[in-house]
């Protein structure tokens, strides 16, 4: 009887989205199309462009160049304000050009211990989560467009407003917004092509000779020990996301491996870090929350670990996962693991694979 | 019984849709089960933030503050959009992220150097920069846990209701040493220096994670993330941001 109920209720917030859903369909078949279309591209062309990225009252111009080559994906994002730093993506290196700070950062991971590129699609699932309306034919800096508008149905996530251009399927402009329909950040492109973009690109725009560089360690290997060996879990997650990745990760500053989670609800992703066990008093030092136009970064402890959460997400949902975080030791418990024993990735992750759980939170009155 | 099973049934109690007989067991469960009382402790928490509930004033403010921060989300939730632009102007309102129920915001909305670049350079103090002092205000002390631990009295009355659990919940450990007016009475400047050693907290810099996770961004999303990463932002309190409808 207990299940009857929950079931009733359930079943009448599906029937409500349903019927939410039910004029649009047809246009929203469009719509979801397009932005299809626009995953593709973004992930599977060269590309290179000059947008201007406003949040709040601040506007500031970059210009990226976004190349797969191979398998590979080389980017170069430059500053093209005040200070020109520079972000560079080749294949697992990393690296910040940071001239006010004279530095540079060079990060390098493993490829072993990296993860593939995400490709959320927007299924039937992620429909319940965000109104999708009809898509409309329009115009951006002179190029004929698709307008493609995402409304979110709950405080967890933002809504979208994305033209994308007919011919290249590349998102010309996006505008992220909250539930009140504030712009938080808007992203324009003055001009964005399709390109052959040769190796030199991607070097650094200034010399990096006589800046500081600071680079990750080297020697961090993936190993179990103790503490990395919990598996971490989201026990109730925020309505309509869902694990779609795990990983071991290699960061700098920490010895361990830090599990990277990464959490999506089938169109932005969400990436949780959980780092090395830090004795209590650090807990304030590393308590931190920040946002940047769509994007949030909360740090904070959990367990007794540190715990970093990144996304295009609101800050609170940001926290309720940071909250729900659960390590749950695997086999053996008590027995401390052997350190410096290779983990065997292929094993973890069939032992602890992929968890879903339903979203928990009761749906709205 | 099933995890799930047993969610359900802390779902169900919790909308007061579970028999007398049934929620007496479930409250016994909840006093042996600590796992369960911490499921309990986010049923409370989420259910609240999702209703908009105003708790009843009698709530500890321990619990009150956590949860009226989540609630903010849901507080905006119910104001309509298309509120009259004037309306909005009178009452100028900080974007929510700069409003902490702690009241660290304004602390925080100096100025800061690329917010989601360089915290911490490892072991070497950062270069210092001309203008405000950065480093230091780049970090937000924040209040540590928000899910209110969910103490059972040991023996649990068989009509308990939501609300008294949040009331023995409220009995907790006591709260963190603030002000009259929720101010904590001291900040944690983060030391410029940070001695690597392996007991003490690992610097970390925010970057590696914000570059880490736009390999894995949506890619309607990818410059947004990456952009963020360079970022030099010149004010952290702006504007209240402008209306699509």
């Amino acid at each position: 009887m207990l299940a009857a109920v929950m079931i009733g209720r359930r079943a009448i917030g599906v029937i409500t989205a349903a019927l939410c859903m039910l004029p649009a369909t047809g246009f929203a078949a469009e719509a979801r199309e397009w932005l299809e279309r626009m995953n593709r591209a973004l992930a599977e062309q060269s590309y290179e462009g000059t947008f201007f990225h406003e949040r709040g009252g601040h506007s500031e111009s970059l210009r990226i160049h976004h190349r797969v080559k191979d398998g590979t994906v080389d980017e170069r994002l430059v500053s093209l304000d005040g200070a020109q730093r520079e972000f560079i993506r080749r294949g697992d290196e990393i690296m910040y050009v940071l001239p006010d700070q004279r530095a540079v950062l060079i990060e390098r991971r493993s490829r072993g211990g990296g993860l593939l590129p995400h490709f959320p699609r927007f299924d039937e699932h992620t429909a319940r989560f965000y109104r999708l309306e009809p898509s409309e034919r329009t115009r951006v800096i002179g190029r004929a467009a698709q307008l493609v508008s995402l409304t979110p149905l709950d405080p967890y996530r933002y809504g979208y407003r994305v033209w994308i251009d007919a011919r290249s399927a590349l998102p010309l402009k996006t505008e992220t917004y909250d539930r009140r329909g504030r712009v938080l950040e808007r992203i324009s492109f003055a001009n964005l092509q399709l390109a052959e973009i040769p190796d030199e690109t991607f070097a650094p725009g200034v010399s990096v000779a006589k800046l500081r560089r600071i680079e990750s360690d080297r020697g961090v290997r993936l190993t179990t020990v103790a503490d990395s060996s919990a598996v971490w879990n989201v026990q109730t997650m925020p309505r309509g996301f869902r694990l779609t990745q795990r990983a071991e990760q290699a960061l700098p500053g920490t010895d361990e491996p830090v599990s990277h989670l990464v959490l999506s609800d089938g169109l932005v992703s969400v990436s949780v870090f959980i780092g090395a066990r830090l004795p209590p008093r650090a807990s304030k030092e590393i308590a931190l929350e920040r946002q940047i136009g769509a994007s949030t970064a909360y740090s904070t402890f959990v367990h007794g670990h540190h715990v970093v959460v990144v996304g295009e997400i609101p800050v609170e949902t940001a926290k309720l996962i940071a909250t729900q975080l659960r390590p749950q030791t695997p086999a053996q418990p008590g027995r401390p693991a052997t350190p410096g024993r290779p983990a065997e990735p292929g094993k973890l992750r069939e032992a602890f694979g992929v968890q879903q759980r339903p979203a928990l939170v009761p749906l709205e009155r | 019984m099933s995890m799930n099973e047993r969610e359900s049934q802390l779902s169900a109690m919790y909308d007061g849709e579970l028999p007398t007989a049934e929620r007496e067991l479930v409250a016994r469960r909840l006093s042996r089960d600590a796992a369960m009382r911490e499921t309990w402790g986010n049923y409370a928490l989420i259910g609240a933030v999702m209703r908009g509930e105003t708790l009843a004033s009698g709530v500890a403010p321990r619990v009150a503050a956590s949860i009226a921060r989540l609630e903010t989300a849901a507080q905006l939730e119910r104001e309509p959009a298309d509120m009259p632009a004037a309306a909005a102007e009178r009452t100028p309102r900080l974007p929510r992220w700069a409003v902490p129920a702690s009241g660290f915001g304004l602390a925080a909305g100096v100025a800061v150097v690329g917010v989601f670049a360089v915290l911490w350079l490892g072991s070497q103090p950062p270069t210092p920069v001309t203008g405000a002092s950065v480093a230091g205000a780049a970090m937000v002390p924040i209040a540590k846990s928000r899910v209110a631990e969910v103490v059972i009295p040991a023996a649990p009355e068989s009509t308990v209701t939501p609300d008294e659990m949040l009331l023995a919940a409220a009995e907790g450990p006591a709260p963190r040493a603030t002000s009259s007016n929720g101010e904590p009475l001291s900040y944690v400047t983060p030391p410029v220096e940070q001695a690597r050693t392996p007991a003490g907290p690992q610097p970390f810099n925010l970057a590696s994670y914000v570059g880490a996770h736009s390999a894995v961004s949506a890619p309607m999303m990818r410059h947004s993330a990456i952009s963020a990463t360079i970022a030099v932002e010149s004010a952290a309190v702006q504007p209240e941001a402008e209306t699509v409808r």
